[in-house]
């Protein structure tokens, strides 16, 4: 059996196509872009065109994107920026059960500093509580951080109603998305979303790991996290990577217009895998529910551990996961899936298939088979 | 020659070595002998990679400088000398080392040069108090030892008098003066490992998991002299590779001490299956651990490891009750060390933070005792219990079938500075 990847969700395999380009813009844009001469003009080019392709892709304005090292810088600079920009707004930050660790380690490392924290429970559904969140939003609040598309389980939160409800109820709270598992699952429009800070990550569609970026509102005063030669407007130090900005926006580009097609395909995928483990009379429980995004699929096997079931796989040429890969290191149950009323139990059997466009009909059948005979052979 | 201008002159002629002074092993009458040359073997084996040293012996001290072939004066820098001294302290057998100047000369020399070494003492312009303590094995030697103290301890009062005060009962540092074939100038001495030197008390097997009470076991076994071989077994896909590579490191870590280790890797995947489809849940615990026996048993009979060393602690979990262990003990045909026997786990955990090994034992993967734990497992199985709970298995069949899935490989020491040590 040939190798089958469904990990998309911890990162993407970067197609020929965009390993080429990337290699060939490494030679010839290595100027500093910070440089007078026109070398580095040519490279500070790169990256005006780069931002303003990232801007027409999130239907944002170039001036609003600041280009970071990835996901987890984003998130912090966001928080973190925000909240030490505008201390006048107030001292509470809304989170919701279930975030990534990096929004989850930020707001701890805030609270340490004297942030009051708000954690706002999940329904079953894995979307969060609306009524919890409009309780535990008020005249204190400075910020309001959510996870858009859930890394482990799909579940895209309604953010319509969650800015409607800020809206209502603290209009000056800031409103962050984490919307690293968004960005080529579901349509981004920033322009319409009513939110002031987006985070992204370039190696969930397609680019090279090491470069993401921060969307941030005009109007909205936020603080570098690292300060240095003045690069983007001050608000992000550090000689800035044309080649990678490039291949970002590229495949962004690629990834947003490719992703109604890429949604039905993967969708079609999952149908035929949940199919083919039904009819090979593998028993799971499905833990995303119907309308989570199709690339992520979390499944429960009882009786079988996710790290076990992982591990027979792998050796079988077939690469799943258990929750997050960024948290894989840490033992136990998957927070997220505790934070829906998931029992340990079946938590600890669950495992996350990521799908994307690559994949095919034919590995969906061979990976159900592969499940069958692991689940046979070690399931207690 | 005035002491002032022997100090503003250029360093006078020294050698830079180190003292190794051996303890137990001094008191083993007819085998002294053996017992240093095996010390001085597993010295050499640590410093391999640090250069080309001549270790020498005389009386019960050893001595390590680089080789003179290749250098004179002895080690050049005190970071070159820091490293040695951090290998030879971890050979067990050797109980201090002493970094320390050579030199010839009359008592003249001694004086300069005291006041040379102290003058590097206290260069930071802290004030101390010290005192001088000399002894003289060249009994030709004109001056007797309480004459070279307090000839070299008034000199250094008088020359270093703003910053230096005698303290006979609680002094800062001591001085401490050799006359021997020749003089020698110290005033560090670094606690070391103690214990025998490794290859003095036969060979041993480890029974090795990645928690934090078995690597504790193989390195005080491993003081006691003893030779290590480790047995891992491994449970893949119940456990990851993660927990394959972390049982690697800790042999890695335990190596620093007890030298070169095979480690045997047994394929357990198999016996746990039949196992948990065979056996009542509650003594499966049991039956595995019997299992592991057998297999460690039967290695080493063919291998010439003469014993089985566990980390086993007297009522630490239900598989380690007197009458567990009753069980388990049962199946070995030669004798099983348990040194942690009688500890606490609070004393086990500092010797692991001690020697290196607790950061590595906490990392959080899975080994194959914690797959398949029953909720309520039998914390006090007869004999019988535990036949009876073998006896639908072919106990031979799945011997054999655990020795023939044996990987051997060879773990040499990890010296990198990843894992904190705390000071012997």
């Amino acid at each position: 059996m040939a190798l089958i990847y469904l990990d998309h969700s911890a990162t993407t395999w970067p197609a020929e196509e965009t390993i080429a380009d990337y290699a060939r813009d490494l030679g010839l844009y290595a100027a500093n872009p910070a440089s007078l001469h026109r070398l580095g003009q040519q490279a500070a080019r790169l990256i005006r065109d780069s931002k303003t392709s990232l801007a027409h892709s999130l239907s944002c304005q170039p001036s609003e994107v600041i280009l970071t090292s990835g996901g987890s810088e984003s998130i912090n600079m966001a928080l973190k920026g925000t909240v030490a920009a505008n201390p006048k707004r107030g001292r509470t930050i809304v989170t919701l059960a279930g975030e990534h660790a990096a929004t989850r380690e930020t707001v701890a490392c805030l609270e340490k500093q004297g942030f009051i924290i708000r954690k706002v429970a999940l329904r079953t559904d894995g979307q969060v509580d609306l009524d919890q969140l409009a309780a535990a939003i008020d005249d204190d609040t400075v910020l309001i951080t959510v996870l858009l598309v859930n890394n482990e389980t799909g579940v895209i939160q309604p953010l319509d109603q969650i800015v409607a409800i800020r809206n209502r109820k603290r209009p000056r709270a800031a409103i962050h998305v984490d919307g690293v598992q968004a960005c080529g699952k579901i349509p981004v429009r920033f322009d319409q979303l009513g939110v002031e800070l987006f985070s992204g990550s370039g190696h969930k569609f397609g680019a090279p790991k090491g470069v993401g970026f921060l969307l941030v509102k005009k109007g909205l005063s936020i603080q570098p996290l690292i300060h240095g030669g003045g690069q983007q407007s001050g608000l992000r130090g550090g000689t800035e990577n044309a080649p990678l900005a490039a291949s970002l926006a590229r495949s962004l580009a690629r990834s947003v217009s490719d992703l109604t097609r890429s949604s039905i395909h993967c969708q079609n995928l999952q149908d035929i895998l949940l199919q083919e483990l039904r009819r090979l009379g593998v028993a799971f429980a499905r833990i995303s529910p119907e309308t989570a995004v199709p690339q992520i699929l979390n499944l429960a096997f009882l009786g079988l551990r996710g790290e076990t079931l992982q591990h027979a796989l792998e050796q079988e040429d077939l690469f799943v996961s258990t929750g997050s890969a960024c948290s894989s290191h840490k033992k136990g149950p998957s927070e997220v899936l505790l934070a829906m009323g998931v029992s340990r139990a079946v938590a600890d059997c669950s495992i996350r298939i990521s799908l994307s466009e690559c994949n095919t009909t034919e590995e969906m059948v061979l990976a159900a088979g592969a499940i069958a005979r692991a689940c046979q052979k070690y399931r207690r | 020659m005035s002491v002032q201008s022997l100090l503003t002159n250029t360093p006078l002629p020294k050698d830079k070595i180190l003292l190794v002074r051996l303890g137990e092993i001094t008191l083993k009458g007819m085998n002294r002998h053996k017992f240093e040359q095996q010390v001085i073997r597993n010295m050499k084996h640590r410093l391999k990679d640090l250069g080309h040293f001549a270790i020498s012996q005389s009386h019960s001290r050893i001595w390590v400088e680089p080789d003179p072939a290749s250098a004179s004066g002895g080690f050049s820098t005190d970071s070159q000398i820091e490293h040695v001294i951090d290998r030879v302290k971890d050979v067990f057998g050797v109980v201090s080392v002493s970094p320390v100047w050579r030199f010839a000369g009359g008592i003249e020399a001694i004086e300069a040069m005291a006041c040379e070494f102290v003058s590097q003492l206290l260069s930071d312009g802290r004030k101390q108090s010290f005192k001088v303590e000399s002894r003289r094995g060249l009994k030709s030697f004109p001056y007797q030892s309480p004459e070279i103290s307090g000839r070299v301890g008034g000199l250094l009062a008088e020359t270093f008098s703003s910053q230096l005060t005698v303290n006979v009962k609680e002094p800062d540092f001591i001085l401490y003066v050799e006359v021997r074939e020749h003089n020698y100038l110290y005033s560090s001495i670094i606690k070391a490992q103690r214990g025998l030197p490794v290859g003095t008390s036969g060979h041993g097997l480890l029974l090795l998991s990645g928690g934090i009470d078995s690597p504790v076991a193989g390195y005080l076994m491993a003081s006691r002299g003893m030779m290590l071989d480790a047995m891992y077994f491994h449970a893949y896909p119940f456990t990851s590779d993660q927990a394959r590579e972390k049982v690697v490191d800790l042999a890695r870590l335990i190596a620093r001490y007890a030298g070169r280790i095979r480690l045997h890797v047994v394929n357990f995947t198999d016996i746990q299956i039949t196992l948990r489809d065979f056996c009542p849940p509650e003594m499966m615990t049991i039956v595995m651990r019997r299992m592991m026996m057998r297999i460690a048993d039967r290695f080493a009979e063919s291998n010439h490891l003469k014993a089985l060393i566990t980390g086993e602690s007297l009522g630490q979990v239900a598989s380690q009750t007197l009458e567990a262990l009753v069980t388990t003990d049962q199946i070995s045909t030669r004798p099983v060390f348990r040194p942690l026997i009688g500890l606490d786990k609070d004393d086990t955990v500092a010797i692991a933070r001690r020697i290196g090994t607790f950061e590595t034992s906490i990392l959080p993967f899975e080994d194959c005792c914690t797959v398949f734990v029953a909720k309520h497992p039998k914390t006090h199985p007869s004999l019988t219990d535990a036949v009876d709970a073998e006896k639908e298995l072919d106990i031979d069949a799945l011997v054999t079938l655990g020795l023939g899935a044996i990987e051997t490989e060879v773990i040499t020491p990890r010296y990198d500075e990843s894992a904190p040590r705390g000071d012997v």
